[in-house]
């Protein structure tokens, strides 16, 4: 027996938290940009992160990639935390008790509630350990410039820790295509650090994210650049 | 209609309104009565539709487990919710991006599209019994957004991903 009385007096039916006008807020009068959580969020200029690659880089060199990379860690650690208490304040259990596919459109709608672009998250080779990210309108690679390899090493390091949370266990990511490199999308792929040194390898070899991929998972056939 | 007239609000420092602006207030107020109304008989009958919803439901798929056809029942709920609202305040988008963009996915993903849309056609079967063809007029532009939207549309990629 379907049981409407307790559907239709339940307090609210969850649906998207995230949604534009409901999410961004702000005490204006203060100047400031809120969530409707009321934590504070930021219009960040693309030239001041022009200016965070060019000033990483002319410093530090080759490590500039780490360090952004340890950003977006340290980023997306925070975000997931946040995250998390948006969500189980919202639909009232935790975020590990969500279905999937709430928990998936959620993050996409965070994402763009946030103006970070789109994105879109690929379980096909969960199986086998690996989860693959794709976002698209980086503000992260369009701040790079164009360049030869993989650029946006913030989302990077947000994807690893992000999943490193939400998992419980210790997982790199590693990106295999980006708009800074002329790709349609950047594509990041998260697993554990060990199974990843084949990626890495592949990039610094100027391998696609298809052949990665297949070495990845030599049994699937995965058909997307 | 809310989008029009926060682009006349913004328009303020321009100059007084022209009569084809006021115009867009005019038909706003017009049919607000009409669509206050509307909405308190959908807000009213609510229970009503949803008890006989769910008769049809488990008369219609008996073997269907009961969690699928609450979930979907659950959908059908704030598909009614949100195209009420779209309606009281003119703003397809509102329907579009609030929840349609959303629930579309999360049906696809549950494999539920064909319940819904027999939840849909049942629901339009006690509408034309329950509602005037002019309060009907008022309401199916975003019943038939949502058609086209969830329920007409091949299921997404997603659904294959899970």
């Amino acid at each position: 027996m379907l049981d409407v009385k307790a559907l239709l007096s339940s307090p609210k039916i969850s649906s998207n938290y995230y949604v534009n006008e409901a999410y961004l807020q702000g005490d204006f009068e203060a100047g400031l940009l809120e969530s409707r959580a009321g934590d504070r969020l930021l219009a960040l200029p693309d030239t001041f992160l022009q200016g965070v690659y060019s000033g990483i880089e002319d410093e530090l060199g080759a490590a500039a990639h780490q360090v952004l990379f340890s950003c977006g860690r340290w980023w997306g650690k925070n975000f997931y935390r946040r995250f998390a208490r948006e969500m189980a304040e919202y639909h009232g259990k935790l975020l590990a008790e969500l279905e999937m596919i709430n928990f998936i459109q959620s993050l996409k709608q965070c994402w763009k509630a946030h103006g970070l672009g789109t994105i879109e998250l690929d379980m096909q080779n969960r199986d086998q350990g690996f989860i693959v990210v794709r976002s698209s309108k980086s503000s992260f690679a369009q701040a790079a410039g164009k360049r030869d390899k993989p650029s946006s090493a913030a989302e990077a390091g947000f994807f690893s820790a992000f999943f490193t949370q939400l998992s419980g266990e210790p997982l790199h990511c590693v990106q295999t295509a980006c708009e800074s490199a002329g790709a349609p999308f950047n594509s990041f792929i998260v697993g554990t650090e060990n199974r990843l040194r084949v990626a890495e390898a592949g990039i610094e070899e100027g391998e696609s994210h298809t052949n990665i991929m297949q070495r990845l998972c030599p049994t699937v056939d995965e058909g997307e650049e | 209609m809310i989008d029009k007239l926060n682009l006349l609000f913004h328009a303020a420092e321009e100059s007084y309104l022209q009569d084809s602006d006021l115009q867009t207030f005019e038909t706003l107020i017009d049919s607000l009565e009409d669509r206050l109304n509307l909405y308190e008989k959908l807000r009213d009958m609510e229970e009503k539709l949803a008890q006989r919803l769910a008769l049809n439901l488990q008369e219609g798929y008996p073997s269907e487990p009961p969690r699928r056809l609450q979930l979907a029942l659950q959908n059908h709920v704030l598909i009614m919710r949100y195209c009420s609202m779209a309606m009281l305040i003119d703003d397809r988008d509102f329907l579009k991006y609030r929840l349609l963009e959303w629930l579309t996915e999360v049906v696809a993903a549950h494999d539920l599209q064909e319940i819904q849309n027999s939840l849909y056609r049942f629901m339009q079967k006690r509408l034309k019994k329950f509602l005037s063809s002019a309060e009907r007029e008022l309401i199916d532009p975003y019943l038939q957004l949502t058609k086209e939207m969830m329920l007409d549309q091949p299921a997404p990629e997603i659904a294959l991903q899970l």
